[in-house]
């Protein structure tokens, strides 16, 4: 099975960067998507991280799809919203309920843009990203380590729920739920089998850890050690140079913050 | 074992339970366990056996629970420790393989324990480079969990369990999951304990490897210790009690020598309680091959083909070949068992029967209808398929409705819906939970409602997904007497065909008319039971093994004795032993 949200063993520039500095450029990506108001700029950066996922994280351009149709899906549902409710300057498409404005189309692109931008810098910081290393980064910042592991498992566990979901899902199929039930009813239907599951295998997880002296001590023995990368760095500085650049631009054609 | 020594664990009219307003699951229970034994701790589904462990770790009462009474592990009263204290005593491990497997590499997982109990960096590397090599994991210590197989990571669990080295070691069913030849591995793992002097108590069904390994047995019924003392003994005893009152698979062995001092008076002395003592016993038997009555279960039976596969190949999205050019028929009225050890392809084969899944290449028919093209609401009218989780089918806040709802689907009239519903609520013993939710059903009725769900629909075929998981021996015979009475109602002709994808080799000596085993996505062997048992090398080669009875009349066959091959219960075996047997 391949799953969406999983770390993924390569030997790339990316792989080889530490979680914390690769982190402060999700934050960084994170922080153009709001500052910039320009979709094409918008456009740009999501183009950006990709190219930055494929060439120096290696991931392939088949996991791209499969992600990005979900999320594609979820920025055009979005996107809509924003034709529907953004309504200003010339009527591009004169459509009898949606007529499509300058005004509109232009949220549209900047909204669905922004949403991809973040969530694939996001998809790629877990796809390269060793949860170990996360969470030896995390402890390094000081984070107390019940935390830092919490995150951790919440990461390793989510392609174990994708899969519960995926036969809970068939389960129901073959039950013909989703052909005589109502959208929303179907989705209470696969919702409460997967709840009881995820509560079921959490509760399980944490009675495992505890099994095994997770938090007998105040602190713990760590057999790894977390280290710094200047490639890490170098990603993060080749970034702050790309953002500014950008900022730089939409400054002068007043498409910076743009207000929600 | 050593009962001059203070006992390890010692119980004090012990009681305890889930909820404040709901009987106790373990009610007084006083017992010591000393150092160095070896438990075998049985019960049928609900007797507690689950609940002991998480007493003797803590969980209960410190994540959730009361308890009346005392209890000590190890020196430390558990009503005043907590979890992670306690597990620097007991090593606990437990039915969720997957749920036990908290890190992504397999060495990270074995170093989990020692790091969190502090040890120093070169002593949590030397444990786990030891507890590895003691398992013989260390060839996938730098894998990812997740891509091990079920025995392998039932390995990493054992070894990482045994990093902490725990004074105590708590088993709760640790093969459930497991193909029978990784129980066997888990076995001898345990065998090695025992060698070693180890504290041990095992939660276990299957106590054809266990009896003869355990210094004591226990049996809990009803929360309540209704036996404790030597194996052997209690089988003797009273075998016929564990199995028929407590719902129990006792051992094959023991069960054939049951019967045979029942029928014949003939008795060995030890009573054999393993497959090989039995074999080594009844070689001064005769036998009589003729006095074989055939049970009826394993006759071919021809009928029409109700699903083909044809050189059909499935590869999963990450490029997992899971099937390749498998062609199989499955005909009508068969009760035909899809075998295998996991990972072998025998669930996706299962899928591409119902539609689930689409072949990569090759063709999947169901009554003649490609699956590949025929709507799914069309094909759950000719096969029903009950998964192995029963909560993942459920759909309705009660039991009623759950079963109605399948025929709903349909579009049956209500009043016909309501006269069916009865029908197989009285099959399946689930008649008083009518307005009960499904979830706050025991796991055998859950199980029964999950397969009364299908029956219901009376579809030509029914495909169960690993039906004994998690069962004990009493509700897979209700549940397969159900499943039988339900299917081969007199006005539907001929029975319904049966799949059963299992583990389970009991269930498919007992059951099944034909095996078709599974090895890396291909058909490794199909034919009749009898004669799949009959090839140790095949076995071997696909991770099975054969029940002890077949074990047993093998050895018996290779020693010169003239034995059908196709025995297929203790009561056939019995059968072919003269009364004047005593060679």
């Amino acid at each position: 099975m391949r799953f969406a949200i999983q770390f993924m063993r390569h030997d790339s520039p990316m792989h080889r960067m530490d979680a914390l500095t690769k982190m402060v450029w999700v934050f960084l990506i994170g922080i153009f998507g709001f500052v910039l108001g320009s979709p094409l700029l918008l456009g740009a950066s999501v183009i950006l991280v990709i190219l930055t996922g494929l060439v120096f994280g290696r991931i392939p351009v088949s996991r791209f799809f499969d992600v990005g149709k979900y999320l594609l899906v979820l920025g055009l549902a979005v996107g809509i919203g924003q034709l529907i409710i953004r309504r200003g300057g010339a009527t591009l498409i004169d459509l009898p309920l949606v007529p499509v404005t300058e005004e509109g189309l232009q949220w549209a692109a900047r909204f669905m843009f922004r949403i991809l931008l973040i969530a694939l810098a996001s998809m790629v910081y877990v796809w390269t990203t060793d949860p170990r290393n996360l969470v030896l980064g995390l402890i390094r910042l000081g984070v107390p380590y019940r935390f830092a592991y919490g995150l951790f498992v919440a990461l390793r566990f989510m392609p174990l729920i994708e899969n519960e979901a995926e036969v809970i899902r068939q389960a129901l199929d073959v039950r013909c739920v989703s052909q005589v039930s109502g959208r929303l009813e179907a989705m209470r239907r696969y919702a409460t089998p997967l709840l009881v599951a995820g509560i079921r295998k959490s509760e399980n997880v944490a009675i495992a850890m505890d099994s095994r002296a997770f938090g007998a001590y105040p602190v713990r023995t760590y057999v790894d050690e977390f280290r710094w990368t200047v490639s890490g760095l170098v990603l993060v500085l080749v970034y702050v140079a790309i953002g500014v650049a950008m900022i730089v631009i939409a400054s002068q054609t007043g498409e910076l913050f743009q207000r929600i | 074992m050593a009962e001059q020594t203070a006992p390890i664990i010692q119980f004090a009219d012990f009681s305890c339970g889930f909820a404040a307003d709901q009987p106790p699951i373990l009610k007084h229970i006083t017992l010591d366990i000393y150092p160095g034994e070896f438990v075998l701790l049985v019960g049928a589904s609900g007797s507690g056996t689950s609940t002991f462990g998480m007493c003797l770790n803590g969980v209960i009462p410190y994540v959730n629970g009361w308890i009346e009474g005392s209890l000590t592990v190890a020196g430390i009263t558990t009503s005043r420790s907590r979890v992670a204290e306690l597990a620097t005593r007991v090593g606990m491990v437990f039915q969720d393989v997957d749920g036990s497997l908290t890190n992504l590499y397999v060495r990270d997982e074995v170093m989990f324990g020692p790091e969190n109990l502090k040890l120093p960096r070169d002593e949590v590397i030397r444990r786990a480079d030891a507890a590895l090599a003691y398992v013989g994991a260390e060839a996938f210590r730098d894998r990812f969990v997740f891509e091990l197989s079920g025995g392998q990571k039932q390995k990493v669990v054992l070894a990482a369990v045994l990093a902490m080295r725990p004074d105590i070691f708590f088993f709760d069913e640790p093969t459930a999951n497991l193909d029978p030849a990784s129980s066997s591995d888990v076995f001898r793992f345990m065998a090695r304990l025992k060698a070693e002097q180890h504290t041990v108590i095992i939660t276990e069904y299957k106590m054809d490897e266990l009896a003869a390994l355990a210094d004591r047995m226990i049996v809990l019924g009803d929360g309540e210790i209704v036996f404790d003392g030597k194996p052997r003994d209690l089988l003797r005893d009273v075998g016929h009690e564990l199995q028929d009152r407590w719902g129990l698979a006792i051992p094959q062995a023991a069960e054939l020598e049951l019967l045979l001092r029942q029928r014949h008076g003939l008795a060995v002395s030890p009573f054999p309680i393993h497959a090989s003592e039995a074999a080594a016993a009844y070689r001064r038997y005769r036998y009589d091959p003729a006095a074989v009555a055939p049970e009826g279960a394993h006759q071919p039976v021809p009928g029409e083909v109700l699903i083909r596969a044809e050189h059909v190949s499935y590869r999963y999205g990450d490029g997992t070949t899971a099937l390749r050019d498998v062609s199989v028929d499955v005909r009508a009225g068969e009760v035909l068992a899809i075998v295998g050890p996991n990972g072998s392809g025998k669930t996706t084969l299962s899928k591409h029967f119902v539609g689930l899944l689409h072949a990569s290449s090759g063709v999947v028919t169901v009554l003649g209808r490609p699956t590949a093209t025929t709507p799914m609401r069309d094909l759950t009218r000719s096969i029903g398929y009950v998964f192995q989780y029963p909560e993942h089918q459920f759909v309705k806040d009660c039991v009623e409705d759950e079963i109605s709802f399948s025929l709903q689907v349909l579009g049956v009239p209500d009043a016909e819906i309501r006269e069916r519903v009865r029908e197989v609520l009285s099959i399946f013993g689930l008649e008083g939970l009518e307005r009960r939710h499904p979830y706050s059903l025991s796991g055998g009725e859950k199980r029964r409602l999950s397969v009364a769900t299908m029956v219901i629909i009376r579809p030509p075929i029914l495909l169960l997904d690993e039906p004994t998981f998690g069962q004990d021996r009493r509700n897979t015979e209700r549940m397969m007497r159900a499943v039988f009475e339900a299917t081969a109602a007199e006005d539907r002709g001929q029975r319904s065909t049966i799949i059963l994808v299992t583990h389970d080799m009991k269930l498919v000596a007992q059951y099944a008319t034909r095996v078709v085993a599974m090895h890396r996505g291909e058909v490794a062997f199909d034919g009749a039971p009898g004669a799949l048992f009959e090839q140790p090398e095949l076995l071997r080669k696909v991770n099975l093994e054969d029940p002890a009875l077949y074990q047993i009349v093998r050895a018996l066959r290779r020693d010169g004795h003239v034995l059908p091959a196709l025995i297929e219960s203790a009561e056939q075996f019995v059968a072919a032993v003269r009364s004047d047997a005593a060679q």
